[in-house]
């Protein structure tokens, strides 16, 4: 931890994610954390000394060691590194940012897993080239389609499919280039003998070209205005025949495993000039074809119930019941994770009744070691229980009845963050790319889950905002005539009685005594609605106070550095005072870390104590109440509260950079020793 | 001997209360103002011995009673300050300790308290320091892990919490009817077992006592 704390400054993101290690001038780790190294299946201490280079993909090692060395020459910056990284449990993508710590010559790397969202991405830009493949559109446009997709997926500069003529030229049908327009349709290219064009339509094998002056004009031209350095091409089949070739290329460093991602898109291309030629015939391409038309058109069901603003119940039924459909399975289930570590089942679909003992939709789902939401939240990661086809591993699982083979549940993520589970489990055997086309099903959907959710919550949060002004203005008022007013009746009483009888010692004195506990408790009250400290002298004095008044002690660390904008300094106090109210109240201990620092365009709180844990946004304890505040100014709260374990609250509120919105205060007032 | 006062209030009626009561006890109320210029100026011109000024004033209805202690402890060094206010705060009640002696932050409902309000006037005049009670009952009593008061007996926190508000051995003495002997035997103890260093005067033992306190609620980063 205090390497993490240390290593941070000014250009470092508020949450740096859990993927963080800490390396020397040479690349051994100096410091692991604990998820970082659970990802490459080592114990934290053993990484302590090894090389980060040793993790890295061979075929990636010399990318990222060119790069290392350019970053060393402009050692201010942040690099922003993705590489293949070889883990106990196979290869993994992770996209790092590494920063250079002057004084110690150490280096920070903090960094997040997209192995998934890039499988994602790849598979959405198949499916919406299938989709034109399958609603026959006129080739030239299909050929546009896979250009365009293929150089945005792989953040190269250019992407070429050719045609092979009998007289040996090639015809280009489709350039897509980053700067510019690229070579127009039907320009001719005749290759020479020997190279890479004319390789690729001999070898019926990829071919890697890295001579630009061999290429024919205009190609050569092309290359040399967008100052490509490499480029491959590989061969487009159809009948066994090498019909053409599709080509990426770029500057300086190769995309990760472009050759198979090309590879992958020639099909399409295949499949396209069968179908425009009228010989269309059933084979293993055409199974995938349909395959990703059937996601495509499951996706678009789910996004336009999502566009027709329907009730977050509909939609997620909607979810499963497609989820079910395309992975021709028993029964789909969606579960939503809760703060306090159970999920709630928003959707079932299961028409056998399979998984009917696994809860009806809204019920709770306990969180026994062992079962699959909880595998599922803990590992962040998809996971199988039973087996695809073997009859004799039959389970019973918390998804339910007997009978099932097999189960698999997939994390659902919404803006990076674990929302909740999809499922599914089955009675037949299916085929093992199950988990795989869930994972990358439930990617795509995690954002019309996304959308749903906010909005639902959004119109909840409305009225519980409302609804807590009310109350907020019935307490005062409540306050005001119960205490203040009474007391004041009762002396004007005792004054009234006075002015009819002779004063004795003591009656004013009583009177005067009564007019200050009046005032004392006036002051409670407005102090309880709006601490003045807090618009006088900012959230830093106004937490100091807040410690010192609380019922628990709180162990400040605060890096504040002076004023922060008005809104959002209130709603900091405010969320960190009902914070360390709960505390006292429900967590059974006496103190409480606090952390709050502001970072470069957000304030960001911790409140952590080590007291009962199981807190609840559901059940109460006002933690929904924070979160609305929390998000109405556009932050995120983010509560961990597992049974007997504490509770660790991290709430974000950003606010408007300096100039861009005008009325918020940036008042700087000199640090105080 | 008459006391010669100087008042700031933006609330007329209580100011002129204020000054009744002053007068009605022997103090000569030279001016009144509704602003913190208002104030400087009657200072200005009548060199009075003490300036009683509310913290809340116009323009800005902030901390003007704040700057206005400030300008006046740079301008006229001499002349003893009350400030007064709604609530109170420990950083602002250190702020103005620091400035110096002859200072007082009290709430404003102390002025109903009559005798002790002129007293409290009186030790000012004199070269005293004094913190309204509240405050210090507000960091003797704040929760703390590492609670470094826990050293002290249940009598020796009370004879704190008086240093603290600026009363003198003698006025610590009458409060807790104990003899003044033994309310300095009290202080030597607890300046022992706090490391407190010995101190002259009423003023910087209240400063000494307040830092300590304050100190207490903020651990040292290592970050």
């Amino acid at each position: 931890m205090r390497a993490r704390t240390q290593g941070r400054n000014a250009s470092m993101p508020a949450a740096v994610g859990d993927m963080f290690f800490v390396a020397d001038g040479s690349g051994s780790f100096t410091y692991v954390s604990p998820p970082f190294a659970r990802l490459l299946g080592y114990p934290a201490a053993e990484l302590r000394g090894r090389n980060a280079l040793e993790f890295i993909q061979a075929y990636d090692r010399e990318r990222q060691l060119r790069a290392w060395d350019a970053w060393q020459r402009e050692p201010d910056l942040p690099w922003h590194a993705e590489s293949r990284w070889i883990c106990a449990d196979g290869e993994r993508i992770l996209r790092f940012t590494a920063w250079h710590e002057v004084p110690s010559g150490l280096i920070y790397c903090a960094g997040q897993e997209v192995t998934d969202g890039r499988a994602a991405q790849e598979r959405a830009a198949l499916q919406r080239v299938a989709a034109l493949v399958a609603q026959g559109t006129p080739p030239a446009s299909v050929f546009e389609a896979v250009t365009t997709e293929l150089r945005t997926l792989l953040s190269v500069a250019g992407c070429m499919l050719g045609r092979y003529e009998p007289d040996g030229s090639v015809t280009l049908l489709s350039d897509s280039v980053d700067i510019g327009t690229g070579l127009a349709p039907g320009t001719v290219l005749r290759y020479a003998a020997g190279t890479a064009g004319a390789k690729v339509r001999d070898s019926a094998e990829p071919v890697l070209d890295d001579d630009p002056t061999g290429l024919p004009s205009p190609l050569r031209e092309e290359v040399y205005r967008l100052g490509t350095t490499e480029a491959i091409k590989v061969p487009v089949m159809v009948d066994g025949q090498v019909w053409g070739y599709l080509a990426a290329s770029w500057r300086d460093t190769a995309p990760p495993e472009v050759e198979s991602r090309l590879a992958r898109f020639t099909e399409l291309v295949t499949m396209a000039i069968n179908n425009a030629d009228g010989r269309a015939r059933l084979d293993a391409s055409r199974e995938r074809l349909a395959e990703y038309a059937e996601e495509e058109a499951a996706l678009r069901r789910v996004a336009t119930t999502v566009a027709a603003s329907a009730p977050t119940t509909e939609v997620f039924d909607v979810v499963t019941a497609e989820l079910r459909r395309l992975l021709h399975i028993e029964s789909a289930v969606l579960q939503r994770f809760e703060d306090d570590g159970t999920a709630t089942v928003v959707a079932i679909c299961d028409p056998q009744d399979l998984i009917a003992d696994g809860g009806s939709a809204r019920s709770r789902v306990s969180t026994e070691n062992g079962n699959l939401v909880t595998k599922v939240r803990r590992s962040g990661r998809a996971e199988l229980l039973g087996s695809y086809d073997d009859e004799s591993s039959l389970i019973t699982t918390d998804l339910g009845g007997a009978g099932i083979l097999g189960a698999v549940g997939v994390p659902v993520k919404v803006a990076g963050r674990q929302w909740g589970m999809a499922a599914v489990a089955w009675r037949r055997p299916v085929t093992r790319d199950l988990k795989s086309r869930l994972t990358e099903f439930t990617e795509l959907l995690s954002i019309a889950i996304g959308n749903a959710d906010s909005r639902e919550r959004l119109a909840a949060s409305r009225l519980r905002v409302i609804a807590a002004a009310d109350q907020a203005r019935q307490r005062i008022e409540r306050d005001l005539h119960d205490g203040v007013q009474q007391r004041l009746v009762t002396l004007a009483l005792d004054l009234q009685e006075l002015s009819e009888h002779e004063v004795r010692p003591g009656d004013l004195q009583r009177i005067g005594k009564g007019l200050r506990t009046a005032m004392e408790e006036l002051r409670e009250i407005a102090s309880g609605i709006h601490p003045l400290v807090l618009r006088q002298h900012g959230l830093e004095r106004a937490l100091r106070g807040l410690a010192r008044r609380a019922k628990v002690s709180i162990r400040l660390d605060l890096r504040l550095h002076g004023r922060l904008p008005e809104p959002v300094e209130i709603a900091g106090y405010y969320v960190i005072s009902e914070l360390v109210t709960n505390v006292a109240k429900h967590a059974g201990v006496n103190a409480v870390d606090l952390e709050v620092a502001a970072q470069a365009d957000e304030l960001s709180i911790v409140v952590r104590d080590d007291g009962v844990g199981g807190a609840d946004s559901v059940n109460g304890t006002g933690l929904t109440g924070l979160r609305d505040r929390v998000e109405a100014l556009g932050g995120t709260m983010e509560v961990d509260s597992p049974p007997g374990n504490g509770t660790s609250v991290r709430a974000w509120i950003p606010w408007p950079r300096a100039g861009t919105e005008p009325g918020t205060r940036h008042i700087t007032v000199g640090s105080r020793q | 001997m008459t006391v010669c006062v100087a008042l700031a209030d933006d609330n007329v009626l209580l100011r002129e209360s204020l000054a009744s009561l002053l007068e009605r006890h022997g103090f000569t109320v030279v001016g009144q103002a509704g602003d913190a210029a208002g104030l400087i100026d009657i200072i200005r011109e009548h060199q009075p011995e003490l300036a009683i000024v509310d913290i809340r004033m116009p323009p800005g209805h902030g901390n003007e009673g704040l700057e206005a202690a400030r300008s006046i402890r740079a301008e006229f060094p001499a002349v003893a300050i009350l400030v007064l206010s709604a609530h109170v705060e420990v950083e602002e009640a250190m702020d103005l300790i620091a400035a110096g002696t002859r200072i007082g932050y009290l709430l404003k409902d102390r002025v109903t308290d009559v005798e002790n309000f002129l007293a409290t006037l009186h030790s000012i005049v004199k070269g005293g320091s004094v913190v309204d009670p509240t405050l210090v009952r507000e960091l003797v009593g704040a929760p703390r892990a590492e609670d470094p008061l826990r050293v002290l007996t249940g009598r020796e926190r009370e004879v704190l919490a008086l240093m603290a508000e600026g009363r003198s051995n003698a006025g610590i003495a009458r409060q807790l009817w104990i003899s003044e002997g033994t309310v300095e035997k009290h202080i030597r103890s607890i300046l022992t077992k706090l490391s407190l260093p010995e101190t002259d005067g009423d003023h910087r033992r209240v400063l000494a006592v307040l830092t300590f306190l304050d100190q207490a609620d903020r651990p040292t980063h290592t970050g």
